[in-house]
């Protein structure tokens, strides 16, 4: 294996040693800010005439270029921001400083054009949202759910209704990456996966890489979510906010130290608690939820940024003499220094803690509670030199340390019989160097990469159960803080694009990637009850190849964006759960655990209008995806719940006029695979008390749950005002035709024995009304 | 030690927030399965054994029966109990006998399903736990959520365990008259350790809607409440735990994908044939009380 790193290695510099040959170049590089706030523009597009090339801003609104010696004219455009050109004698080493500015919410939606399109980045099966664009979206009580949107992109399938979790390319909601500013989120839900814990008022920019995941990124299979905060305004100070019918939100921003020194804090919270009085259903209950995001972001030298960026959230729900609750807390410390116009570093210390707790006080004798966490702190450097010309070579280490303690239960009263339970927190280290370059020649642009990986276990000092075909055979000790089992992974990522011309791009794709922690996952929805657990003696860690390729094309110079994606995932070590596994307060979950192998193959296709009234997409997606591990299903394959041939989304938003905009997106897909009887057989109230029958069960996922669809409908109205820059009502449809989409189904039997299949469903036609507002 | 987990307040939590109705869906055709049902208990019986080929999960059927076996019982003490058919499938012992705890019975099962002249071979074995105590039992009303309920209260003691891996404990409470006998029966499983003494005091166990109309006609004054401890081996444990999943969770918390509830019934002769079922050899403890008001009427 090491001969091998050794060679992709050369075969990843050996293009940087060729470009370094090349004819003499000067490097154009500088930043890009909106000249309203400050703020740097990710992903904002560079194109020098009359050269006929371009590039991109990256994460920190930086760009570099090479060309030869001349005179050009360079244009910089960015998503709801006016072009800028710049005259340029290019005759030595340039840097220059742009801002855009903002084109006003009032102009024609017709003008806001620009926007790196798929054909122009070199990656497959990614997909980027702007916070404009996830606010368009119809939501569920008119509550903008950036996660919501990603489930309406190609590949991306809810996991269950009004869930926040979601799979990609036929993944589990476990194999996702979900990275608030770089710190991870282990559970991204609210109010039992109805709304994510991101409040779209805070985000900048949202990437969803569903496969070709770059190298300096690694830890799960299937998808990274990478979200980064706004930074806050460097010029003035800015309220903003939103009252809706169970929540409101409000962000305030502005400079501490004009142009040096911004913040920015929102907060997000629900009431229904004021309805209690008027809705019997809720007498004797709590459900609620909140946000907190602050950020601060120091221009501390001219090529010196320091960014500090925290959120805490936290759900309670309850019922009289019962709670539960949970929630997220992050921290990120990211410095980013411009070492010269070529090469610059960032440095990222991360803190994530997701907490669950509960009390039972309902019968006193039985009283007790109960809580359980997971918590990770984070160190990252990355290096990134830039030869310019799209060129740019990076690497880094990220090291990461986990903590996870599964379950302290104790009485919580006098006299109550429940007795104290701890299990052992359990910890391990994550590590991983890697190096990356992206280079284009002629029209071809490729990434290459590569990633090692390194998992140690640590003791706890507790005996560790050694398992031997899933029974237990004996136990090891080891000193507490020893690393007492290693795993090695190599991850290499390639990935090639070629421009047939200015409309069109193929792209091709390969992605190995390896996880070491995951859930211990029983139900499809984003309820907080799943357990999380590392890879160990007895648990390999998952691995997952896919290779990709996609066509991409702008249509009507960029009106429109067509883009089709194949790919095939195999994926080794994949897991699932013995029959009747108990996930949840196990001391032995590891018995539980079986390991197999899996694949997934699918096509995507999307048709995006850009511009224009009517913008939005169109989306027709396939996804098969199917396991066969040893004890489940007599050692057949089975479809995964993910399995769906038929996936649509269709997106509108129209603009009626400066002040009236329509929004619509309707989805349907194929019912989930379940499980569903077969036939039924009596074995006598003796053996079973309490019944006399008991199902059977013909295969696993033999069945599916119905057919889901759903028409989501918004109108938004900007409100006429001289006082705020923004006064905009939006009402909401959600389901607007009412279809009764199965949360869950059920069997019961009627007095005839007759067999009745009950569904549980959340939502039917949910209307709600939202004022949002900016000063 | 018995609790009301997170996550069936997570799932009453989402209960609240759902609707219900019912829907049309499409059963496959599944395999045919040979049902073996039987429990050995510490009480003077003939032990019931019942042989029964599955239905379609759609079928009002009753199942067909089995009445060609030859089934026979023996123990760990040496002793032999054969057992002839009765009806419907059901095979009774010749004579009375006891189960006792630390004994180990085995149950045979042959059988010609397909009359082709092969015996197919059914066998299985389960060791019987010591019994539990129970002194006492009252039926408490109390409150939840504005609803008014019966809690059913026990005095008891547990039997000292010598092996790590006793699971727990299965209770069983049957309510009907006994000469309109229309029982309600109902099961709970407590699968954690309960208090160091294992003292069961004024232990909760049942909550029962009186006022449910489901049940109207089974609660009525003056009917009979028997309530059972049974000690199930891990194995039997592991059968109650996944059959009350498959007959009773409506909520996909726990739920993973369903599966048959498993089995100690090997086949070990014969044609391959899909079988099963469960034979238990479980101890048990009962008393009685007789319910004497109904909550709402």
């Amino acid at each position: 294996m090491h001969r091998i790193g050794i060679l992709y290695i050369f075969m990843i510099l050996l293009p940087s040693a060729c470009f370094c040959a090349e004819s003499k170049k000067y490097i154009l590089s500088g930043k890009v800010r909106s000249a309203s706030t400050g703020e740097y523009l990710q992903r904002a597009s560079i194109v020098v005439s009359p050269a006929g090339t371009g590039t991109a801003t990256d994460s920190i609104g930086k760009f570099a270029i090479a060309l030869p010696p001349a005179a050009y004219v360079i244009t910089i455009s960015h998503l709801g921001y006016s072009d800028e050109h710049r005259n340029i004698e290019l005759d030595k080493d340039c840097e220059i400083d742009v801002s855009l500015n903002e084109i006003a919410l009032q102009i024609d939606a017709a003008t806001v054009s620009a926007q790196t399109t798929k054909t122009e980045t070199t990656e497959t099966g990614a997909e980027r949202l702007t916070a404009q664009e996830i606010s368009t979206l119809p939501a569920l009580f008119g509550e903008i759910d950036p996660l919501k949107a990603v489930q309406l992109t190609p590949g991306v399938q809810a996991t269950s209704e009004g869930s926040s979790g979601f799979s990609v390319r036929g993944g589990n909601i476990d194999q996702n990456l979900i990275l608030l500013d770089g710190a991870t989120i282990y559970n991204a839900s609210h109010v039992a996966g109805f709304f994510s814990i991101f409040n779209n008022d805070i985000i900048r920019d949202l990437k969803l890489y569903k496969g070709d995941i770059p190298a300096m990124y690694g830890g799960r299979l299937s998808s990274l979510v990478d979200i980064r905060t706004r930074e806050g305004d460097m010029q003035q100070y800015a309220i903003n906010g939103g009252i809706g019918l169970i929540s409101s939100r409000m962000l305030i921003e502005g400079p501490l130290i004009r142009d040096k020194l911004s913040f920015l804090a929102a907060g997000r919270r629900t009431y229904l608690e004021i309805f209690k009085p008027f809705v019997s259903e809720l007498k004797g209950k709590t459900i609620n939820f909140y946000d907190l995001n602050l950020s601060l972001n120091w221009q501390a030298a001219p090529d010196t940024r320091i960014f500090l960026s925290g959120y805490v959230g936290h759900d309670n729900c309850g019922i009289e003499d019962a709670a539960i609750g949970y929630g997220n807390r992050t921290l990120t410390l990211g410095i980013t220094q411009l070492l010269t116009h070529r090469l610059f570093a960032d440095i990222t210390l991360t803190g994530s803690r997701f907490d669950n707790d509960y009390e039972m006080n309902i019968v006193e004798q039985l009283a007790n509670k109960g809580s359980w966490w997971l918590k990770s702190y984070g160190a990252k450097t990355d290096i990134n030199y830039y030869y310019g010309n799209g060129h740019t070579l990076t690497t880094g280490y990220h090291a990461i340390f986990h903590k996870i303690m599964k379950g302290e239960y104790s009485p919580n009263s006098p006299i109550s019989i429940s007795v104290s339970k701890y299990i052992q927190p359990t910890s391990s280290f994550e590590d991983a160097f890697y190096l990356s370059n992206e280079l284009t020649v002629g029209r071809f642009s490729i990434r290459s990469g590569l990633r090692l990986n390194r998992f140690y276990n640590i003791s706890n000092g507790q005996p560790i159960t050694i398992l031997e075909n899933y029974e237990p055979v004996r136990k090891e000790a080891y000193r507490k803080g020893k690393a007492y089992h290693k795993r090695l992974r190599l991850d290499p990522r390639l990935g090639i694009s070629y421009r047939i011309d200015d409309r069109q791009t193929v792209k091709l794709s390969y992605t190995r990637t390896s996880q070491f922690l995951q859930m211990a996952l029983n139900n499809a929805s984003g309820l907080p009850i799943n357990t999380w657990f590392e890879a160990s003696p007895n648990i390999r860690p998952q691995i997952s190849d896919q290779y990709a390729t996609g066509y991409y094309r702008n249509i009507k110079n960029g009106d429109y964006e067509f883009s089709l994606e194949a790919y095939y995932k195999d994926i080794s070590n994949t897991i699932d759960f013995k029959d009747h596994a108990q996930l949840t307060n196990n001391n032995d979950l590891e018995e539980d655990i079986r390991m197999g192998k899996g694949y997934s193959y699918g096509i995507e296709f999307m048709l995006r209008k850009r511009t224009g009234k009517l913008t939005g997409w169109i989306t027709y997606f396939l996804t098969r995806s199917m396991k066969k591990i040893d004890t489940v299903n007599e050692g057949e394959w089975y479809k995964s719940i993910y399995d769906k041939p038929v996936n649509i989304s269709l997106v509108a938003n129209y603009r009626l006029s400066a002040n009236w905009m329509l929004s619509a997106n309707w989805m349907l897909a194929s019912g989930t695979p379940t499980t569903f009887p077969t036939g039924r057989a009596y074995v006598g109230s003796e053996t079973l008390p309490g019944n006399t029958y008991i199902p059977v069960y013909s295969g696993r996922n033999n069945s599916r749950y119905p057919t889901y669809h759903r028409l989501d409908l918004s109108v938004s109205h900007q409100l006429a005002t001289k006082r705020m820059e923004k006064s905009e009502l939006v009402f909401t449809l959600y389901n607007a035709y009412g279809r009764k989409n199965p949360w869950t189904i059920y069997f019961s039997h009627d007095d005839n024995s007759t067999i009745q299949a009950n569904i549980y469903y959340l939502f039917s036609l949910t209307p709600s009304i939202t004022w949002n507002f900016k000063f | 030690m018995i609790r009301i987990s997170f996550p069936i307040l997570l799932a009453a939590t989402c209960i609240m927030a759902s609707c219900k109705d019912t829907i049309e869906v499409d059963f496959r055709e599944g395999k045919e399965y040979i049902v073996i049902g039987g429990r050995i208990t510490n009480e003077n019986f003939y032990h019931p054994i019942t042989i029964t080929r599955s239905t379609h999960i759609t079928s009002t059927e009753a199942p067909q029966t089995v009445t060609n076996a030859r089934v026979k019982v023996t123990d760990s003490n040496g002793n032999v109990y054969n057992y002839q058919h009765y009806a419907q499938g059901e095979y009774e012992s010749l004579t009375y006998y006891e189960g006792e705890p630390g004994v180990t019975y085995n149950m045979e099962v042959k059988v010609d399903l397909d009359n082709d002249g092969i015996y197919e071979i059914f066998t299985a074995s389960d060791i019987m736990r010591s019994n539990a105590e129970v002194d006492r039992i009252k039926l408490e009303p109390y409150k939840l959520l504005s609803k008014e309920l019966t809690m059913v209260l026990i005095w008891g003691r547990l039997p000292e365990t010598k092996r790590e891996n006793d699971p727990g404990y299965c209770f069983n409470i049957i309510v009907g008259s006994l000469d309109d006998y229309k029982p309600y029966s109902d099961m709970m499983l407590m699968n954690e350790e309960l208090n160091d003494n294992l003292m069961l005091d004024s232990l909760p166990t049942f909550s029962i809607d009186l006022n449910n109309k489901e049940y109207e006609d089974k609660f009525e004054a003056g009917n009979l409440v028997e309530f059972k401890i049974l000690s199930p081996s891990e194995q039997y444990y592991d059968f109650l735990r996944a059959s009350k999943e498959n007959t009773t969770s409506n909520i996909p918390v726990y739920g993973g994908p369903p599966a048959n509830s498993s089995t100690n019934i090997r086949q070990t002769g014969g044609t391959k044939t899909p079988v099963t079922g469960f034979f238990a050899a479980c101890s048990e403890s009962k008393i009685y009380t007789i319910l004497e008001r109904q909550s709402g009427k």
